[in-house]
């Protein structure tokens, strides 16, 4: 049986450090598991097999040379995956989108430099929807992703690659971004964790821009302590990215925190009718074990979602018809007839909601609309440490399930629109499975910067549970 | 009041946004863009008279940096994804017509 690739980065970590397993089985422990399942998942747009064999051969000949490589390579021989919307240097960077099916970029995003100066090792790109325009990866211009949990569904999206190949343990850990839900989404069908952090704290700079006032990249792993090592490595302002925070990052390695002093609140807008009852069901009692350790659990109101969607489809729309003007084919990738039909949809509503005319109607109303919303969460803030919602409002849907439903994306990102919108920081954690074996995912919500006590919070929860131990039957 | 987009509309935004359409889209993009402009009027349920645009999620202002060149990319590797080049130069259409 392959186990090596189960690992957590925690765990991987340790054993390379005791030189109790080497990076070179580690990395073919999950080029293995690539091997015998990526044709049934297709989490993977591009594998380096060869390169980072080469790479993981010479992490273990630093190790063994200098054991106290970690220290300043925290990530020294761990190999990772990374959704295909960062730029890596030499390495095919797609954004899943036929107009750079060849694009080799010239530099690397940030995100991937940090990385890579950490040693970790990247092994593949991973799919998405292109230009992270979806929630399913069918808008994917080459192929959808299967969910590990039951092929015949979707992995969920944006970032439905990487989180299909932490589920499947075809990487160690993987790294996501989210514009309003596509860390938290895909991790939640796929039930692994996604960490979401406030706008700003890790830099954009080589992430193919989507939404440039909510794209935020993040890391997508098997458990709590994983999302925060990673966090470590990447937070941090940017000379490159004018829009990172410039408040220092913190250690957001988990500790024990006292729940009786916390105060959590359930959104009662979160829990609506329409929404599948088990995964209300199984987001309330993880909301009851906080109740159980001493936490105080109201019940809050924010803004309807229904607004967050509108607020979104508008900005988001506009903000894609600026950022993808850039592709011309004139400098690099292919020409504007390659862009396939959700993309095409996206840019024109944005060209209508920016034109004379309209700009006042559509966009600037919801540029207003978005400061409600930040006001409103302000407002539940003063009440509470932090919220706690399901992420997604069903578990995994069917492949095919996003046919002549332009607005999929939107509905199913319905929870999670409006804390993006605000640039708050939020984090999914599997709280349980449907009757159909599906991983139902919680989110909990904080206000910005709060990543270490969202990180804290969610790393209780997953001590005291086992959700995270459970894998798809599909690779046992 | 809901907004329907028309075929005319559709094919000036895409000229707008440098998008060539087939005759199927134009109709199948008439019908969904409408759709979606309909969802979003449940923005007219909430004033917004005395609400300033947000722009930013974290409210910055400007950030400035003094202006010190760092070392950039060479003409050689800014040039090495493009299809069409001339003498270390991108080469375009011609935009202007000679008299």
């Amino acid at each position: 049986m392959n186990t090596l690739s189960n690992l957590s980065l925690k765990e991987a970590q340790e054993q390379l450090k005791t030189q109790k397993i080497t990076s070179y089985a580690l990395v073919q422990s999950c080029l293995d598991q690539i091997k015998t399942y990526d044709s049934k998942i297709k989490a993977y747009l591009s594998v380096f097999a060869d390169l980072a064999i080469e790479k993981a051969r010479h992490a273990d000949k630093d190790i063994e040379s200098n054991p106290q490589v970690f220290e300043t390579q925290p990530l020294i021989g761990i190999p990772i995956a990374i959704k295909d919307n960062f730029c890596t240097q030499g390495l095919n960077t797609t954004a899943a989108s036929k107009v750079l099916e060849n694009y080799l970029p010239q530099y690397d995003a940030t995100v991937v430099s940090k990385l890579k100066k950490a040693g970790a090792i990247i092994i593949g790109k991973t799919n998405m929807d292109a230009w992270a325009h979806g929630s399913s990866t069918e808008t994917s211009q080459f192929f959808t992703t299967h969910n590990p949990w039951d092929v015949s569904r979707l992995p969920g999206g944006s970032s439905g690659g990487s989180a299909a190949a932490i589920a499947a343990r075809e990487a160690i850990v993987a790294i996501g971004s989210e514009t309003a839900g596509s860390i938290r989404h895909p991790s939640s069908w796929c039930g692994v964790v996604g960490l979401k952090p406030t706008y700003g704290r890790i830099s954009r700079y080589g992430l193919i821009s989507m939404c440039s006032s909510t794209d935020c990249p993040g890391p997508i792993t098997k458990t709590v302590y994983d999302a925060a090592m990673l966090l470590n490595i990447l937070a941090g302002s940017d000379s490159k990215d004018a829009t990172t925070i410039r408040k220092p990052a913190e250690n957001y390695l988990p500790e024990k925190i006292d729940l009786k002093k916390m105060k959590i609140g359930l959104p009662k807008e979160y829990f609506m009718d329409s929404m599948d009852k088990e995964v209300k069901t199984a987001v309330k009692q993880a909301a009851d074990y906080y109740k159980s350790k001493g936490a105080q659990v109201v019940e809050i109101s924010l803004l309807d979602p229904k607004y967050a969607v509108a607020v979104y489809t508008i900005i988001q729309r506009s903000e894609v018809s600026s950022n993808l003007q850039r592709f011309d084919g004139i400098r690099y990738g292919n020409d504007r007839k390659y862009f396939g039909d959700e993309a095409k949809r996206r840019i024109m509503l944005g060209t209508f909601a920016l034109s004379a005319g309209y700009y006042d109607q559509y966009y600037k109303k919801a540029q207003k609309v978005r400061r409600l919303m930040v006001e409103d969460f302000a407002k539940v803030f003063k009440q509470v440490n932090l919220i706690i919602a399901p992420t997604a409002p069903v578990t995994a849907m069917k492949i095919g399930s996003t046919t002549n439903e332009p607005m999929f994306g939107e509905m199913q990102d319905i929870l999670v629109e409006a804390s993006s919108l605000a640039g708050l920081p939020g984090i999914n954690l599997n709280c349980g499975f449907s009757s159909s074996g599906l991983p139902i995912g919680m989110q909990i919500i904080g206000p910005q910067f709060s990543e270490k006590l969202i990180i804290n919070t969610a790393y209780t929860f997953e001590q005291a549970t086992n959700w995270h131990t459970k894998k798809p039957n599909l690779i046992i | 009041m809901s907004k329907q987009i028309t075929p005319d509309e559709v094919l000036k935004l895409a000229k707008l946004a440098h998008l060539t359409l087939t005759e199927d889209e134009v109709s199948l993009f008439q019908q969904q863009l409408s759709q979606t402009l309909d969802y979003v009027n449940i923005l007219d349920e909430l004033g917004t008279q005395n609400v300033r645009p947000l722009d930013h999620p974290t409210d910055e202002s400007n950030i400035f940096r003094n202006d010190i060149s760092n070392p950039s990319l060479s003409a050689q590797e800014a040039l090495s994804g493009s299809q069409d080049t001339y003498k270390n130069m991108f080469k375009i259409n011609a935009i202007l017509k000679e008299q």
